[in-house]
């Protein structure tokens, strides 16, 4: 997994640590009830504060994406299924809009597009 | 505490090589000179100011801010010093003791209530006297208490001198004498050590 | 988990001079570092943590016990100070000789490694680099198990290489949420590299002690026009600087209009700031 901490950017720290775990869960890097790292060892591997990386899954476990158990650590939490599933939705739309723009500046047709869509379909 | 003898041992093992030269061939001279001089003071009373010279160097190496951190009362530091100042004292004093036997037995002036005179010298000059620089060193630091320890030789230099070049009558002490020196010498050893524990408690090392 | 450190009312006058009293509070497991300038009272504190100097008022409380006339505590606690030396004419392995004697928890074996590590050769202390002396120092202070470290300007006088050396060293100790480190230097540069939290001293008092991150969060430095500073209510800016291309000023985001953009603040950059408003109110 990459993390990676922008010290320039205006983003707190936590902030992008926990970012970086939502986009590798819905990538599908983590697996449900996947154990992520201890906060003291991410914080020391990272080379930050262990407050940090406490606040980080703090937000990760409010916004559902992981849950915790009591002298064992942070997990991934399984309803993220359908987190993922947004996500790839959302990842769909955007190429989607823009292979339609491509389309257009090439001059194709509505139809013609569609076509291409459908031969792309049928090799997956 | 016995890593605080450990370093003072090891210390004075490094640093008075020199003094034990010297002591060796004082030994010798006395051996084999006729007469007892006032040099035969002299190992006890380097044994004697051994604790102060190494107090010196714990301040002057930082040790005695080291050992603030250790765990370790400023008692048992104390402690440590005072004891380590009598085994230096009874190893040399046992030394001269024997090297002074030895020499007389050769001259064949034996005597064994001089012996005891001696030891109850050597106890005043060489154990009960030093450790009041010591208990100065442990209040006022060594640098201060430097100056008491110049003064301090001299005086019991001096007094030696005296006694030796004018022994008042029946030069030994009755025996019972040299006894209750001895005992009155070890007694106020112990005292200063207490006294300076306390006054060390006190001290603020800046 | 109880706390590493708590410090009530502790302080002490001195000709001239009066520390605190301080509160100071820190949580088993992290790391506090102590930024002050020189004479701020950074070794003051040290001194009346250990007991090396009389306090006059107030509690030290460390690992969650007294520390008052309590030696055995310093079982738990590794120590680094400035002012502290070895004899002279010792060697490394016969120093570790002797402190075997003073420790019940000597680990003898862990000090070699540490000693190799930190490269510091079998010579007489006394013909040690200040680096070494300092490195030695920090090798023994690890070698019984301590539970809590305590380093006074550890760092200072030391190289680059070296200095990260040892904030590693601190990294890898604080791994274990038993562990737990208090750090001063007056370089805020280490300290931001490896804190959790953040005192600034100044003048014997305490400016602020807070979570470093979120403290760095709070501000930012704001470069903008001669306008567009006029626009910045007072109290938003901490300090700030003039030139003849602009204004360069540290400042309190939430006191900004909305809108501003600011860049992240150093911990020194920070410290600086603070220590100018203090100064001037």
């Amino acid at each position: 997994m990459f993390i990676r901490i922008d010290n320039q950017s205006s983003d707190p720290i936590y902030f992008q640590i926990a970012e970086a775990f939502k986009r590798e869960i819905a990538r599908g890097g983590l697996q449900a009830d996947e154990a992520l790292p201890s906060i003291r060892n991410l914080a020391k591997d990272l080379r930050i504060s262990v407050i940090t990386t406490k606040r980080a899954y703090e937000e990760l476990e409010k916004e559902g994406y992981i849950y915790t158990v009591a002298g064992k650590g942070c997990f991934v939490s399984p309803r993220n299924e359908e987190l993922v599933r947004e996500e790839r939705l959302k990842e769909m739309e955007s190429h989607l809009a823009r292979a339609a723009r491509l389309a257009q500046l090439c001059g194709l047709t509505k139809e013609e597009c569609k076509e291409a869509l459908e031969l792309f379909w049928e090799e997956e | 505490m016995k890593g605080l003898l450990k370093k003072d041992i090891l210390l004075a093992t490094k640093t008075y090589k020199f003094i034990l030269i010297v002591c060796i061939v004082l030994f010798a001279v006395r051996f084999f000179a006729e007469e007892v001089s006032v040099a035969v003071l002299l190992p006890v009373m380097f044994a004697g100011m051994l604790p102060t010279s190494l107090l010196a160097v714990d301040e002057r190496d930082g040790w005695d801010r080291t050992a603030e951190m250790l765990p370790v009362t400023r008692a048992q530091r104390v402690r440590a010093k005072f004891l380590l100042g009598f085994l230096f004292w009874a190893v040399m004093a046992a030394l001269s003791l024997l090297v002074e036997a030895g020499a007389s037995l050769v001259q064949g002036n034996f005597d064994g209530s001089v012996l005891l005179t001696m030891a109850a010298l050597f106890a005043v000059a060489g154990l009960a006297c030093p450790a009041i620089t010591l208990m100065f060193g442990f209040r006022f630091g060594t640098e201060k208490a430097r100056y008491l320890y110049f003064l301090l030789m001299a005086v019991i230099f001096a007094a030696g001198a005296a006694l030796f070049l004018f022994p008042p009558e029946g030069f030994s002490f009755p025996w019972w004498g040299s006894v209750l020196t001895l005992l009155g010498a070890f007694a106020v050893y112990g005292l200063l050590y207490l006294l300076s524990a306390a006054l060390y408690q006190k001290r603020e090392l800046t | 988990m109880m706390n590493a450190i708590e410090l009530h009312g502790l302080g002490k006058h001195y000709r001239g001079f009066t520390f605190g009293p301080i509160d100071l509070t820190l949580p088993s497991g992290c790391i506090m570092g102590l930024v002050g300038v020189n004479g701020a009272g950074k070794t003051t504190l040290f001194r009346l943590l250990l007991g090396m100097a009389k306090k006059e008022g107030g509690t030290v409380r460390l690992l969650g016990k007294d520390a008052e006339g309590n030696a055995s505590l310093k079982e738990e606690l590794g120590v680094v100070l400035e002012s502290a030396g070895f004899p002279a004419c010792l060697t490394p392995a016969e120093i570790g000789s002797f402190l075997k004697g003073c420790y019940s928890r000597w680990d003898g074996k862990k000090y070699e490694e540490l000693l190799a590590r930190f490269r510091v050769g079998e010579v007489k202390y006394s013909a040690l680099s200040r680096g070494m002396k300092m490195k030695l120092l920090l090798a023994a202070a690890l070698s019984h198990e301590p539970k809590l470290l305590l380093l006074d300007e550890a760092t200072s006088g030391l190289d680059p290489v070296a200095r990260q050396d040892i904030l590693d060293m601190l990294m890898e100790f604080t791994r274990d949420e038993a562990h737990s480190v208090l750090f001063s230097s007056h370089i805020a540069d280490d300290l931001e590299k490896v804190c959790d939290y953040v005192t600034f001293l100044h003048g014997g008092k305490v400016l602020l002690s807070e979570e470093k991150d979120a403290l760095l969060e709070c501000y930012g430095v704001l470069n903008c026009s001669e306008e567009e500073f006029s626009e910045i209510p007072r109290e938003a800016v901490v300090s700030f600087r003039r030139s003849p291309y602009g204004v360069t000023a540290v400042v309190r985001q939430e006191a900004l209009p909305i809108g501003v953009q600011v860049q992240r603040v150093g911990l020194e950059e920070l410290f600086r700031a603070l220590v100018q408003e203090e100064e001037h109110v």
